[in-house]
């Protein structure tokens, strides 16, 4: 640790690393300016963000998962040729041959599943918090951008190990963008590369999972992140009371505010006189949500500890579970019941029941800009639950429906697309 | 002075039109690109077999053309194999002698006539011909299958359907 420390105090590295002793509030602060990776921080956060119950860190397992997904992907890459004569090939080489193949593959495939769950599930946590409010709409509709972002990713990759599971769930993914009215079979023709999902279709997808998307995927997390960073002391109520009824009869304030029960903007600190609110002096200061903590120590060490444990439960899962190898990409036989990915079951379940025009391009297109549209249909300026209870039953509902047909998508359906209860025939894939 | 396009106006104006131009120019570029070459690929015609070998009562299957040759009393059809749907392989059930897709349950009968379940139309086709006695399917274009309600035959099912079996 001298070494270390010596190493820093020299010239060179006093060069590198310009963070100065973190002695003062004002040192931590400067260190923000000072270091590239801390300047994605802004140097305060509100106190109430260091909980869990907040955010559940949801934002930054996401980000760590893309890492993982970052890392894994570039070991993959050196052992992957994406044509169909070599890809299947590959990946059993990658799990026989390679060194920790096996082990990479799997934090590969299981991080990508992990990564469109945090992701989902951040999206659901920042709804319920209502921290798309202004102005932080734009931010939300970049949000979603990056989940149609992670979707694709997941769902490019999906073909390339090239068996039975990726052919088949791209052959049915693809032909839902036929049913795009006029511009359809353009679109799916392009995306395929010919008429059927062949080898052009496979390098395809490759650019687009190495190449494309995830420098789509970085330049969008860059401005969600900035964006953050930027709203990071805004109050959530902004100005409106948030834990205090509105009807109810505030001391010193004119009866007429109080009475067609308009938010009151109550500063405690500038008027002299009995007001609510915190005391200037005097008494103990109470803590409230809305202070601010410093970010360096208090949120990196949660940050840390978090990224630790999302880190920690891809590898257990990657040691316990291999991903799924099927055989080889057949386009002669296709097997039954033919599962897309899990996270397009409920788009799959649909499609059993109403035309493709509808489930396959409908539902999803009006999933996709609802969800964008949200903050400017909401026009409702309160943030805490007990005035928000359209908005949370509307979504919950919406939640919970899509939750159902996941599952029943997912575990319920076998051979021929038939009801099969899971506990009797799994058929189940991930 | 009001009317006109001052010199600010014009240049900002510029920029912009510039900029659509270039996007537009960028997106017809990628696009001419990236598609399809006609031709390229699956569109061959492929030979099969002679108009006797047919049979009249289930499917012949052609996988070089992804196909199903049958008759329709006299006249030779050859049926897509690829759902019109989304695209899955519908294979021919022996033990109900009737089209059941995989995926989502489509039922076509022997004519690939839609019965049920939830693609749009009928089994699409290809153009068959008799060259030098054999039969020649020309995969390069597909005839749209018809739509649901029609029926070209009506054969009932001649035993239970595969699907219920979990095969």
């Amino acid at each position: 640790m001298k070494l270390l420390e010596r190493a820093r105090d020299s010239t060179i590295g006093r060069s590198i690393f310009r963070v100065p002793d973190r002695v003062t509030e004002r040192d931590r602060a400067a260190g923000h300016w000072a270091s590239f990776l801390l300047h994605l921080y802004p140097v305060k956060v509100r106190r109430v963000e260091l909980t869990f119950k907040y955010s559940a860190f949801l934002g930054v397992a996401s980000l760590v998962l893309f890492g993982s997904l970052l890392v894994s992907g570039i070991y993959l890459m050196f052992f992957y040729v994406p044509s169909p004569a070599n890809a299947y090939g590959d990946i059993q080489n990658i799990q026989t041959e390679v060194a920790f193949g096996q082990y990479i593959r799997n934090v590969h495939r299981w991080s990508a599943h992990l990564m469109v769950l945090a992701v989902a599930a951040h999206m659901a946590r920042v709804f319920y918090r209502g921290a798309y409010k202004p102005p932080k709409e734009f931010n939300w509709v970049i949000g979603v951008l990056l989940l149609v972002v992670t979707l694709l990713l997941s769902f490019t990759g999906y073909l390339l190990p090239w068996d039975q599971l990726a052919y088949w769930a791209v052959t049915v993914g693809t032909a839902m963008a036929a049913y795009v009215p006029i511009v359809g079979e353009q679109v799916q023709q392009l995306l395929l590369g010919g008429p059927t999902v062949g080898s052009a279709t496979l390098l395809r997808f490759y650019v687009l999972h190495v190449a494309v998307l995830p420098v789509a995927l970085v330049a969008l997390v860059t401005i969600h992140l900035w964006r953050w960073r930027k709203d990071s002391m805004l109050s959530t109520d902004a100005g409106v009371d948030r834990t205090e009824p509105a009807a109810k009869v505030q001391p010193g304030l004119p009866a007429a505010a109080q009475a067609n029960g308009e938010p009151v903007v109550i500063d405690g600190h500038r008027l002299l006189g009995v007001v609510p609110g915190k005391p200037a002096a005097g008494d103990r200061k109470e803590l409230s949500d809305d202070d601010p903590v410093m970010v360096w120590p208090h949120l990196l060490v949660r940050h840390g500890v978090a990224a630790l444990a999302v880190l920690f439960v891809v590898l257990l899962i990657a040691l316990s579970a291999d991903a799924p190898l099927k055989e080889i990409a057949n386009p002669t036989v296709t097997p039954n019941p033919e599962k897309a990915p899990w996270y397009f079951a409920a788009l799959q379940e649909l499609l059993a029941h109403f035309h493709p025009l509808v489930a396959g391009v409908l539902v999803p297109t009006a999933i996709v800009l609802g969800l964008a549209a949200l903050p400017y249909m909401d026009r409702n300026p309160r943030f805490s639950p007990e005035f928000r209870r359209i908005a949370r039953i509307t979504f919950t509902i919406f939640l919970v429906i899509w939750i159902v047909l996941t599952l029943i998508g997912f575990a319920f359906r076998g051979p021929s697309w038939s009801w099969v209860w899971p506990w009797e025939e799994w058929h189940g894939e991930l | 002075m009001s009317d006109a396009l001052d010199r600010r106006e014009f240049l900002s104006a510029g920029w912009k039109v510039g900029v659509g131009l270039l996007a537009a120019a960028g997106v017809w570029t990628s696009w001419d690109l990236l598609k399809v070459r006609l031709g390229a690929g699956f569109a061959a015609r492929v030979k099969t077999v002679a108009p006797d070998a047919v049979p009249a009562n289930t499917v012949l299957e052609i996988p070089e053309a992804r196909a199903y040759l049958t008759k329709i009393g006299d006249e030779v059809v050859a049926l897509s194999e690829k759902c019109t749907h989304l695209g899955c392989r519908v294979p021919f059930c022996d033990s109900s002698g009737r089209f059941e897709c995989p995926c989502h349950g489509t039922v076509f009968n022997r004519a690939g006539d839609h019965l049920a379940g939830p693609a749009p139309r009928g089994m699409d086709f290809y153009k068959v011909e008799v060259v030098d006695g054999v039969i020649e399917i020309d995969t390069g274009e597909t005839i749209a299958g018809a739509p649901p309600g029609t029926e070209t035959i009506n054969e009932p099912a001649l035993g239970p359907p595969c699907g219920e079996d979990h095969a």
